[in-house]
């Protein structure tokens, strides 16, 4: 009897071994995938100081605003998408504003009167930044899209004695990159105010390799270039830029300032709206500021150090209730600024 | 029993060894074959669809030694084609036709020109009839003068635009290995307002295979699998960069041209550039691939007073062994194949590198600069040789910049100078094209210039005339007789010479030119002639170009 219970158990195992052996392999767990970028821990960072701007009044609540268009009840299958205010093609009033937000008016042009893309496009004319101040200045346009005014700018409204006001709509950033094989993910502001002046010029001082640092900078007078000699250096000057001989158009040779190459040794900078989605841009690398690396998130609080803003700017003697003051009432509602995030901005900061 | 102990105890322990261990068939950690693109020489801007990996040793049994295998070569993920260095001119004709409307041009005093293209000469009259009617399809687009859909366009008024200038043209026409591209553009003027006038200017493009008559999608001119976004979207990156197109710069007024206008052009990203389209528009040179953003690009940005697709043109080269153009031509499907002959391409690819600098960096103003340019492509070895004849014309012109500093009040005379070296590939053969040029040192003297170049082929090996015809042929008598042709010619022209120059010695080293369709020589010494009618002295260089639809095309060796 022994025998045969041994016998029995020792052919249960048997099987129980074999079924195992035929069931399913190891699960092979996939490697995680490095990390395209190690952000640092964010730390909440310091407020930078920005420069002086009177952003306007904000309305206590952000409701979106009635429109007059609008049934007194809304139907109940309203979809998602249908935004609470609504403008015809008459009524939209005159924008202008920067090369940068243009496709920023032209979604708003499409949301709010119901056109399509392309038609958006026939539609929404800038006549760039400066061009667009003066239009607004000369009441040739209603609203403009645009970079914060100039002195120059500023100085031009005092004149003509129109008060321009100024709301943030977009939050925008000045960010670093360096090659995707440079060791070095971050730098403090002092390291890159130091690297921009000449005072640090090799990667070992700031933890990378023992390598020449080659920092590239953008043509005067270009948007990114005041950029970084607003938001960065602080009056700090900036050492001499890499140049390289060109043609120019006259045919002659100039020395121009080069362009940013992605070479190891190599830091540029430029707005966080292009680098985040650019072509050819995932071989470069952000670097973090102050332990904050630039992202959606620490751009639109603040908590990275370099943000700006793209704003909406009106004159002041707009009358309340207005359809201009409607329309950036709705701007900055939720409706108006997941729009922004869909069209690839990041949203204004709280 | 325990006999049947022992049998059943080595059947458990197998058992469970099979359900602890793997295959022995099948190792650990296989990857996926990888994908890798064949690697031009020299070539950039192509990266690995993945990189190389290399397989982990196989497991057999626990315990026992890994074998190690060798890494399995990488297929490739698409079919390498001949590398498209030249090819064969189609058999089509290509009928030209014009039509100035005259009414217009009398009612509104100004232009309305339009030029355009049909073909004959295939054996399949639905192909050739489904071209032309594509291109009259153009014609009458065109014809309908509208501002075509660039941003802001909706708050132009068309009546600004009746009565200004229109033209409509044909432009380019790549007509090679049973391939048809062409391109056309109509352009409107404004009506009336300061110079220079307000215009809007539109594409067509259309590129066909004759064999089939199927209209090309860009993807069709490439091997399945290939990687040609990437390389197309490279030049691009590279086209906004050097535009300067993310930036906009401050202006002191709203006029586009101001100190350092170089650096503001009118092409600008409004968006992040994110690639070509599946169905982006294009065509093909002889040049290269042009590939054109316009409207439908809503990254980009078209402004100024001449709004206008732009295209950034990339050479063949850089698609290397990609490209399905490389084909050759099937005479069957033309009603004439005698007309047929070779066509070469420019053929190096890779971005263009510039070297430039000034030879002179002293208080006058003297304007001595150099420049090297040459594809990315261009092999190592031959750079080499090339720098060093560089190198060499320099030296020569040293004299003349010590002359230039020790002329008499040098600071108020400027002098110019330049020595330069461009290179390109044309068919099966690298061509360095020197040129020097010395200021005049006293008044009423010229410039003087002189030219030469170097010639190698696919082995790096040196070029001369001889190599270019037929084994025994007596090539300097043939070029001397050419040479004297040319010489009389310019008799003919107004010019007259003091002596009978000797031609074969001016044919024994002459200089070689390459283009699509011909090549060149023309002697490397020079013949004073003096030109009686307007009264000055020159120095004429004999020449001689042979077609490659002439029928001395058969004397060369190298087609």
């Amino acid at each position: 009897m022994k025998k045969k219970i041994l016998s029995v158990i020792l052919t249960l195992a048997l099987c129980a071994g074999l079924f195992a052996g035929c069931g399913a392999k190891q699960e092979q767990k996939p490697a995680e995938p490095a990390p395209a970028q190690t952000q640092p821990e964010q730390k909440p960072a310091e407020q930078p100081s920005q420069p002086e701007q009177k952003p306007a009044e904000q309305p206590a609540e952000q409701k979106p605003a009635e429109s007059e268009q609008r049934p007194a009840e809304q139907p109940q299958n309203q979809q998602a998408n249908e935004p609470k205010f609504r403008l015809t093609k008459e009524e939209y009033p005159r924008v202008d504003g920067s090369t940068v937000t243009i496709p920023l008016s032209e979604a708003f042009y499409s949301k709010l009167t119901g056109a399509s893309a392309d038609e958006a496009s026939l539609f929404i004319k800038h006549n760039k930044t400066h061009a667009a101040y003066v239009n607004l200045i000369n009441n040739d346009t209603d609203i403009i899209f645009v970079t914060s005014p100039s002195e120059e700018e500023q100085a031009l409204a005092k004149d003509a004695g129109v008060e321009l006001e100024v709301v943030p709509i977009v939050s925008e950033a000045f960010v670093f990159l360096v090659s995707a094989d440079n060791e070095v993910q971050g730098l403090t502001h002092d390291q890159i105010v130091g690297i921009y002046s000449g005072r640090i010029t090799n990667w070992k001082e700031v933890g990378g390799k023992d390598v020449p640092i080659r920092a590239f900078q953008r043509p005067v007078n270009s948007g990114s270039q005041t950029g970084m000699l607003d938001l960065v250096m602080d009056g700090t000057p900036m050492a001499e830029a890499p140049t390289e001989l060109i043609t120019a158009y006259m045919g002659e040779l100039i020395d121009a300032v080069a362009a940013y190459n992605n070479e190891p040794d190599a830091i540029g900078y430029s707005y966080y709206y292009y680098v985040n989605d650019m072509w050819g841009y995932n071989k470069t690398r952000l670097l973090a500021i102050d332990g904050v690396f630039p992202n959606n998130d620490t751009v639109a609080d603040g908590s990275y150090r370099y943000h700006t803003a793209y704003y909406a700017v009106i004159r002041k003697s707009e009358p309340e209730g207005s359809t201009v003051r409607k329309m950036l009432d709705w701007i900055l509602s939720e409706e108006g600024q997941t729009l922004v995030e869909d069209t690839g901005y990041v949203r204004a900061g709280k | 029993m325990k006999k049947t102990i022992r049998l059943i105890s080595l059947a458990l322990v197998l058992a469970l060894l099979a359900a602890c261990g793997d295959s022995p068939a099948v190792p650990q950690n296989t990857p996926q074959q990888p994908q890798q693109t064949e690697q031009p020489p020299a070539q950039q801007g192509t990266e690995p669809a993945q990189a190389q990996q290399g397989t982990e040793p196989a497991q057999t049994q626990q315990g026992a030694e890994p074998v190690k295998t060798e890494p399995e070569p990488p297929a490739p993920a698409y079919e390498p084609q001949p590398v498209f260095r030249d090819g064969i001119l189609n058999g089509t004709v290509i009928d030209e036709h014009s039509e100035n409307d005259e009414a217009y041009a009398a009612q509104y005093d100004t232009y309305k020109n339009c030029f355009w293209v049909t073909i004959s000469g295939l054996k399949e009259e639905s192909v050739e009839n489904a071209i032309n009617g594509d291109i009259m399809g153009m014609y009458n687009k065109a014809n309908r003068w509208e501002i075509p859909p660039f941003r802001g366009t909706a708050q132009v008024d068309p009546k600004d635009y009746e009565g200004g200038s229109k033209y409509f043209n044909i432009n380019d026409c790549f007509n090679i290995n049973d391939y048809l591209s062409l391109q056309g553009s109509y352009t409107i003027y404004q009506r009336d307002g300061d110079y220079p006038y307000l215009s809007y200017c539109d594409f067509f493009t259309a590129t066909y295979d004759l064999r089939t008559g199927k209209k090309l999608a860009l993807r069709d001119l490439f091997a399945e699998g290939y990687p040609y976004e990437d390389i197309i979207n490279k030049r691009v990156m590279e086209y906004l960069d050097s535009e300067n197109a993310q930036e906009e710069f401050i202006q002191g007024d709203d006029e586009p041209y101001y100190e350092d206008s170089y650096k503001e052009t009118f092409v600008k990203l409004v968006a992040p550039f994110k690639g070509i389209r599946e169905d982006q528009r294009y065509y093909l040179t002889n040049y290269g691939l042009c590939v054109v953003l316009d409207y439908n690009d809503k990254a980009i940005d078209i402004s100024g007073f001449y709004i206008t697709p732009v295209t950034v043109q990339i050479s063949y080269g850089d698609f290397y062994d990609g490209l399905l153009l490389g084909r050759g031509s099937d005479p069957s499907i033309y009603t004439d194949a005698s007309k047929q002959c070779r066509y070469l391409m420019y053929s190096l690819g890779g971005e263009e590198v510039r070297e430039v600098k000034k030879l002179y960096e002293g208080p006058y103003n003297i304007d001595f600069e150099e420049q090297l340019t040459y594809p990315e492509q261009l092999p190592e070895e031959l750079l080499k040789q090339v720098r060093v004849k560089l190198a060499a014309n320099r030296q020569q012109l040293q004299p003349y910049i010590r002359a230039c500093e020790e002329a008499e009040d040098p600071e108020d005379k400027y002098f110019y100078g330049s020595n330069s070296c461009y290179v390109e590939g044309v068919g099966n053969y690298y061509i360095a094209n020197f040129y020097t040029d010395t200021p005049p040192l006293t008044d009423g003297a010229e410039y003087t210039n002189t030219y030469s170049n170097m010639i190698w082929d696919l082995d790096l090996e040196p070029v001369a005339a001889g190599d270019m015809f037929q084994s025994g042929f007596d090539w300097q008598s043939y070029l001397a007789e050419k040479f004297r042709t040319s010489f009389e010619e310019q008799l003919s022209y107004g010019y007259s010479c003091d002596h009978e120059p000797d031609f074969r010695a001016l044919a024994a080293d002459p200089r070689i030119s390459i283009s699509n369709d011909s090549i060149g020589f023309r002697s490397s010494g020079r013949v004073k002639m003096y030109n009686y009618q307007y009264g000055y002295d020159t120095d004429f260089e004999p020449y001689c170009y042979i077609y490659f639809h002439d029928d001395d095309a058969m004397l060369l060796n190298i087609l």
